[in-house]
């Protein structure tokens, strides 16, 4: 069963995080965790690698807006980077890149 | 007298209603369409098992509580299939029992025969992986035989004693006939077989006292039931006719089903009605062979993800009006807004049957179970999404395409003709209603916010209103060339309407500012033409999803061809035309 594996890397003012495998309810915690983490920190850009996602579902959903949430306090967009064209299809549908930067 | 408090419990010993001295006690697994229920009766002269079904762990829990009951009075062992379909059959002949015991086996004619000739079509063996074993073992006790004898038929056991099978037709008051059996199970208590075919040929419902097994009569007319090999429409219509007479009676109290829990002879009754009025549609419902299941698997998958991508869209617009009310620290509303819509059971929902249709690919879980689950979850997440309130939440027409899609998915399944139950349009005056409607789409009252300044929970409506994620296709700068004649296509104006709005939200989804809709009416069809400067990368998009719509528009006589030459992208959607609507 495909599970999903979350690494952080930490650069120089940016936490960078690299999540591989589905992003949906049974999967989400793991992602949740480290990421509001990393968010909920009181300084320093956040920002979500996506590359090797391959599938996000409303639970993924539910996780990006905790962390955009707890970096809006602070100022901050979370920034998500190499984002598939379908899940970045998603996420312009839903109305998320008006509160999130995604680049792909 | 009917009790409808009655309850009867998975896994102990309990009295059966409406007799003295018999009891039951029911197997009752996690609702499958592998192994069914078993119930066991003991009686004073025998013990009665009906459906052992298809599990090997279940059989030796048959095995134990049988060879348990036997310690306290040697019986014979008195086996009965409500029907052959291998989920009840299967392990007939497996039952491990003290030596000395006799055993004897009770079915249908048909049901005999079809085992006895390793039919895979009656026995729907062809619906499992690795064709499983037929059950061969001895079926003395033949039921309801087509050339019935002058007396009752005996079976004689080794100590001498008979089993007497009687035939007693019973007179409906309608003029049909039940066509019943029975035999004696000690004490004066009968155990009373009907033969209610429909399902199967050999479908039979059994009575001891006030309780009345049907097997899987319940479940005939599901879609992915209902077509199976030995199914019959006329027949079932019949027999839930004459199965509602005998829940009339108020002798009956307990229904016992062959999957599932067993419910009051009352909620049967509410359920058979339902039943009757959804059968009644199912004249023309094709075999649901080998080629039709795998057919519907695929169109399980395709389901999924354009369920899935609609519905997660959905959520994400809450949450994405959440957000924002958040950030006026209006939290509650924000929380309101999420709690109308239950996210995280849906997800699970989808999630969970992604898992299942993944494990499919790599496992042996047969193609018909997969359907099947298709089924449950197109059912509960209609259930879900019909909530009033739901309907009320957004206008964004995203509920409504994922319901249809879910109807149409279950009337698919059922052998229903969908497609052709709504009116057809033309092309041109769905392409520009659609437009007018992206157009309008969320254009907030000027004067909203301040007419609702007094009211807190209107100000709050009002403000949600404006925070709503505007239409995809509001910013879309839509160029249409419509064709000057009629362009009268075959196919529904909604149907026509749901797919051309998802081709272009998903055109907008991946980038494109501008398009261009073209429709001409060219060698008899309808061309519908949606061009962007944007490519369309079908993976990208979704390719399950576009499978998807070509398959329905190849029922309809139509195609659609995606391209992505040129550096730009393309969808050309061709329909049968019309001469009139």
């Amino acid at each position: 069963m495909a599970e999903l594996e979350v690494t952080l890397e930490q650069l120089e003012s940016t936490v960078v995080l690299h999540a591989v495998g589905p992003v949906d309810s049974t999967t989400a915690a793991a992602l949740q965790e480290p990421l509001l983490h990393a968010a909920e920190s009181p300084s320093g850009a956040v920002q979500l690698d996506l590359a090797k996602v391959s599938y996000l579902s409303s639970a993924g959903l539910r996780v990006l807006l905790l962390a955009a949430k707890a970096l809006q306090k602070r100022g901050e967009r979370l920034r998500l980077l190499n984002v598939p064209q379908q899940i970045i299809s998603i996420l312009t549908l839903a109305g998320f890149t008006s509160f999130i930067d995604v680049s792909s | 007298m009917r009790d409808s408090s009655i309850k009867i419990e998975a896994n102990i010993w309990q009295p059966v209603p409406g007799v003295d001295s018999v009891e039951i006690f029911p197997i009752i697994p996690k609702t499958n369409c592998i192994s069914s229920n078993c119930f066991i009766f003991s009686a004073r002269d025998a013990l009665v098992v009906v459906d052992p079904g298809a599990n090997r762990e279940q059989t030796r829990q048959i095995s134990r509580v049988l060879t348990d009951a036997l310690t306290l009075a040697r019986r014979p062992i008195l086996v009965f299939l409500t029907h052959c379909h291998q989920d009840h059959s299967q392990e007939a002949g497996s039952l491990e029992l003290p030596t000395g015991i006799e055993i004897k086996r009770f079915a249908h004619q048909a049901g005999v025969e079809a085992m006895k000739n390793r039919d895979p079509n009656l026995t729907v063996a062809y619906l499992y992986l690795e064709n499983p074993a037929i059950c061969t073992a001895p079926f003395e006790g033949i039921l309801f035989r087509s050339s019935p004898e002058s007396g009752p038929s005996a079976l004689e056991l080794d100590d001498g004693r008979r089993i007497e099978l009687h035939t007693e037709p019973i007179a409906m008051s309608d003029g049909a006939t039940l066509q019943r059996q029975w035999l004696f199970l000690g004490d004066g208590n009968r155990l009373e077989i009907y033969h209610t075919p429909g399902h199967s040929p050999c479908s039979i419902s059994l009575r001891v006292g006030s309780l009345l097994i049907l097997g899987d009569l319940p479940f005939a007319a599901n879609p992915g039931v209902c077509g199976l090999n030995g199914w019959n429409h006329a027949d079932l219509l019949q027999s839930l006719r004459k199965v509602n007479w005998l829940l009339e009676t108020p002798e009956i109290a307990v229904c016992c089903l062959g999957h599932g829990y067993c419910i009051s002879a009352q909620s049967m009754r509410e359920k058979l009605r339902m039943m009757e009025a959804e059968a009644s549609n199912l004249t023309d419902v094709p075999l649901l062979d080998a080629e039709h299941i795998s057919a519907l698997k695929i169109y399980v998958d395709e389901l999924l993800e354009e369920t899935t991508a609609l519905l997660t869209v959905f959520s994400g617009r809450l949450y994405t009006i959440s957000y924002y009310l958040s950030l006026l620290e209006e939290e509650n509303a924000a929380g309101r807004i999420l709690a109308t819509l239950d996210i995280d059971r849906i997800d699970g929902i989808l999630s969970d049957f992604r898992r299942i249709a993944e494990a499919f690919n790599t496992s042996a879980i047969p193609e018909w179970t997969v359907v099947l689950k298709g089924v449950q979850i197109a059912r509960s997440l209609r259930q879900i999404l019909s909530a009033e309130h739901v309907q009320q939440l957004l206008d964004f027409h995203l509920v409504d395409r994922a319901q249809r899609r879910l109807l149409d998915f279950l009337s698919v399944v059922h052998g229903l003709q969908f497609l052709r139950t709504e009116q057809p349009r033309a092309a041109n005056e769905v392409i520009a209603e659609l437009l007018k409607r992206a157009k309008e789409a969320q254009s907030a009252q000027p004067n909203d916010l301040m007419e609702a300044v007094d009211d807190d929970q209107a100000f709050l409506q009002a403000l949600t209103r404006r925070l709503e994620v505007p239409s995809p296709l509001r910013n879309i700068d839509f160029e249409f060339t419509p064709a000057p004649q009629k362009t009268n296509a075959n196919m529904g104006g909604e149907r026509l309407d749901d797919l051309l709005t998802n081709l272009l939200e998903g055109m907008a989804g991946l980038g494109a500012k501008r398009i261009s809709i073209a429709t001409r009416v060219v060698s008899g069809h309808v061309e519908i033409r949606l061009s962007s400067r944007q490519p369309i990368d079908p993976d990208a998009f979704g390719k399950r999803r576009l499978d998807l719509y070509n398959r329905t528009l190849g029922w309809l006589g139509g195609s659609l061809e995606c391209n992505h030459d040129n550096g730009g992208g393309e969808f050309i959607l061709r329909l049968p035309a019309l001469q009139s609507i």
